[in-house]
C-alpha cells in the first residue's frame, strides 16, 4: 500500500475534521431523513404506533385519485405554475437580467426594485396583495371583477399573477451576476460586427449562461409538486379544492396532524409517489438541456 | 449603422415599458399599504384609494398592542407572546439559521475545491445529485427526526438543521473558491502557515463578500419565514408567524383592514432597513456554474 506523506496526511485530518460535522448531518437530515420518510409510506397509524401495511398507502392514493377531486385539482395547477414560470417567468427574468447587465438608463433601480419583493416577508406580501385585489382594485378599476380572491373562479389566476410578480429577485439577481462574467472581448467584436441589442441576447448572453439556465430550470421541475404557491398565506387551511396544489396539500396536511402523525405515512407514501414520477422527468429535463441547448462555441 | 442603433433603442423602450410598469404597481401597491395604514378604519371604508382624511398611527399603536399570540406549552401550560418577544425569536432564528446555513457550505465546498484528494468529488456529486434528484414530501419524517433528536421547539435546534450543504449556495462558494489560485496557499505554507490558518486568515477573507451576501439572504429568507417556525417551533413564534396569526386572529378591533395593514408593516420594517443599508452588498457579484463541472 502507499503511504501517506506526512502533509498529505495533515491535508487529509484536517479535510476528515472540516466535514465531519457536514457529513453526519447529511448522514441524519438527509439520508436518515429519506430513508425514515420512505420506510413511513409503507406503514401505517394503528393504536398509538406505526404498523408494516404494505402498499396500502398507495392503494389509498389511487383510490383517492379517482374519488377526491382535489387530487385531479392539485396535479393541474402544480403543472400550470410550473409551466407559467417556464413560459412567462423566466424569459422575462433573463430579459430584464440583460437589460441589467447592459447597464441600460435606470438599471440600478430596477435591480433594487425587482429584488424588493424577495426582501418582503411573503406573508406581508401577500396580505398587500390581497387587501389591495378585493377592496381597492375594483374601486380603482371598475371593470375588474370584485372578490377576486374570493371567488374560486377567478382566485387562481389572481394567484398566478401574484407567484409570477414576486418571482424575479433571486433569479435575475443570478443570471445578472452570471451575465457579467461573459467574456467582453467577444461582446466588442460583436459589437463591431454591428450586432444588434437581441442578437446578443439570442446569440451570445443566453449560450453563454446556459448552465446557470439549466440549473434554474431543472431545479425548478424539482419543486413542481413543492411549490406551494403562497397558498398558505392566501388561504390558511381553508384554501378551496379548485386552487389548491400539492406543495400545499402536503403542508397542510402534515401541519394538521402535529400531535399524533396519524397521517404522516399516507403523505409519505404520497411523497414518494411523486418522487417517483419527478425523478425521471427532472433527469430527461437534464439531459434534453444539455445535449440540445445552445453551445457556447 | 443607424438602423442598429434605431433596433437598440426600440428594444430597450419596449423593455423599460415593462420595468416602468412593474415599478408602478409595486411602489403604488406599498404605498397603498402604508397610507392605508394610516387611516382610521371608517375613512378607509368610504376611501379605500386615496389619501388619508387625517393622519393617524392609532393603528400601529393598536397593532402593537394586539399584535400577541397564546402559545401553548408542551407542559400543559399557556403564555402569551407580545411583538417584543416575537421579534427577538426573530433575530435569534433568522441569525441563528442563516449563519449556520451559510457556514456549512462555505466550509465544505472549501475543502471540495482546495483539496485534491479523490474522495472529495463524491460530495460535489452528492450535491448535483441531490438538486436534481428531488424527494418530495419528506416534512412528516423530518418533523419526527428533529422531534426524536429533542431539536424541534428549540431555535438552537433549528440552527443545527438549517447547517447542511446542499442547495445552490454550495456551487457559489464552490465556483469562489476555485477562482482563486493555488498559490495563495503555496505561499502561506512556505511561510509555515498551517491548513487551518491558510482557511482562515486567506482564503476565507478572500470570499468575506460572498458569505456576507449569502449570509444576508438567507438572514431575510429566514426572517420571512413562518411556515417552519409553525411546524418546529410552534412555542418560539417569530414575528412573521406571529403576522400569519394576527391575519387570522378574531380577537376585536383586529379585524379592520387598515390595522392589519399596520401589523404588515411592523414585520416589514426592520427587513426593509436591513436591505436597504445593505442592498448595494446583498446584489453583488454572486454567479455560479452549471450542473456539470
Amino acid at each position: 500500500m502507499k503511504k501517506m506523506s506526512k502533509p498529505v496526511l495533515w491535508d487529509a485530518l484536517f479535510c476528515v475534521l472540516m466535514l465531519a460535522y457536514p457529513l453526519i448531518h447529511f448522514s441524519i437530515f438527509y439520508i436518515g431523513v429519506n430513508f425514515s420518510s420512505f420506510t413511513l409510506a409503507f406503514k401505517t397509524y394503528y393504536d398509538g404506533e406505526f404498523v408494516w401495511a404494505g402498499f396500502e398507502n398507495f392503494r389509498l392514493i389511487v383510490y383517492n385519485f379517482q374519488t377526491q377531486p382535489e387530487y385531479g385539482y392539485a396535479v393541474v395547477n402544480s403543472l400550470i405554475n410550473y409551466g407559467v414560470g417556464i413560459i412567462v417567468g423566466v424569459p422575462l427574468s433573463l430579459i430584464f437580467s440583460f437589460f441589467i447587465y447592459k447597464k441600460v438608463k435606470g438599471y440600478t433601480i430596477y435591480r433594487v426594485l425587482l429584488f424588493l419583493p424577495s426582501v418582503i416577508p411573503g406573508i406581508v406580501m401577500v396580505l398587500i396583495y390581497s387587501y389591495f385585489v378585493e377592496r381597492a382594485l375594483p374601486e380603482l378599476i371598475p371593470s375588474v371583477p370584485t372578490r377576486l380572491l374570493s371567488n374560486e373562479d377567478t382566485a387562481y389566476m389572481t394567484i398566478l399573477v401574484f407567484c409570477i410578480f414576486t418571482s424575479f429577485g433571486p433569479t435575475v439577481l443570478m443570471y445578472s451576476s452570471t451575465m457579467s462574467g461573459i467574456n467582453q472581448s467577444m461582446v466588442e467584436s460583436a459589437e463591431l460586427d454591428g450586432i444588434t441589442f437581441f442578437k446578443e441576447f439570442f446569440y451570445i448572453t443566453i449560450p453563454s449562461i446556459w448552465p446557470t439556465i439549466t440549473t434554474f430550470l431543472v431545479s425548478g421541475i424539482a419543486g413542481i409538486f413543492v411549490n406551494q404557491m403562497s397558498l398558505f398565506s392566501f388561504k390558511g387551511t381553508a384554501a378551496p379544492i379548485k386552487i389548491s396544489n400539492f406543495g400545499y396539500f402536503l403542508y397542510r396536511e402534515t401541519q394538521a396532524d402535529m400531535v399524533t402523525h396519524s397521517t404522516y405515512p399516507y403523505l409519505s407514501a404520497m411523497g414518494l409517489a411523486m418522487t417517483v414520477i419527478v425523478v425521471p422527468l427532472t433527469l430527461l429535463a437534464k439531459f434534453l438541456l444539455e445535449k440540445y441547448g445552445p453551445k457556447n462555441d | 449603422m443607424e438602423k442598429k442603433v434605431r433596433s437598440d433603442n426600440i428594444s430597450k423602450i419596449l423593455i423599460s415599458v415593462i420595468l416602468v410598469s412593474y415599478s408602478f404597481i409595486l411602489i403604488s401597491l406599498l404605498v397603498w399599504a402604508v397610507l392605508s395604514s394610516l387611516k382610521s378604519e371608517f375613512d378607509f371604508q368610504y376611501n379605500k384609494i386615496g389619501l388619508p382624511k387625517a393622519f393617524s398611527i392609532l393603528n400601529y399603536q393598536e397593532a402593537f398592542r394586539l399584535f400577541k399570540l397564546e402559545v401553548k406549552l408542551p407542559s400543559g401550560g399557556v403564555y402569551t407572546a407580545y411583538i417584543e418577544n416575537m421579534y427577538l425569536n426573530s433575530i435569534l432564528y433568522a441569525g441563528g439559521c442563516a449563519f449556520t446555513a451559510t457556514l456549512v457550505p462555505c466550509i465544505t465546498s472549501y475543502i471540495v475545491a482546495r483539496f485534491k484528494f479523490k474522495p472529495l468529488k463524491i460530495i460535489y456529486y452528492i450535491v448535483i445529485v441531490c438538486m436534481v434528484v428531488p424527494l418530495v414530501g419528506t416534512l412528516p419524517a423530518q418533523l419526527r427526526m428533529a422531534e426524536r433528536f429533542g431539536l424541534n421547539e428549540h431555535i438552537w435546534g433549528m440552527w443545527i438543521m438549517t447547517g447542511h450543504f446542499l442547495g445552490l449556495y454550495f456551487l457559489v462558494f464552490y465556483s469562489s473558491f476555485k477562482m482563486i489560485p493555488k498559490d495563495f496557499d503555496e505561499a502561506a505554507k512556505i511561510d509555515g502557515a498551517n491548513n487551518f490558518t491558510v482557511m482562515i486568515r486567506i482564503i476565507l477573507p478572500l470570499v468575506m463578500n460572498i458569505f456576507f451576501t449569502i449570509y444576508l439572504i438567507h438572514f431575510i429568507q429566514f426572517w420571512n419565514d413562518y411556515q417552519t417556525p409553525l411546524l418546529f417551533i410552534k412555542t418560539k413564534p417569530t414575528i412573521s408567524y406571529g403576522l400569519y396569526a394576527y391575519d387570522r386572529s378574531n380577537e376585536k378591533g383586529s379585524s379592520n383592514t387598515p390595522m392589519k395593514l399596520a401589523g404588515c408593516i411592523l414585520v416589514f420594517i426592520p427587513v426593509f432597513i436591513v436591505f436597504m443599508i445593505f442592498h448595494k452588498r446583498m446584489m453583488g457579484n454572486l454567479s455560479m456554474g452549471g450542473l456539470k463541472e
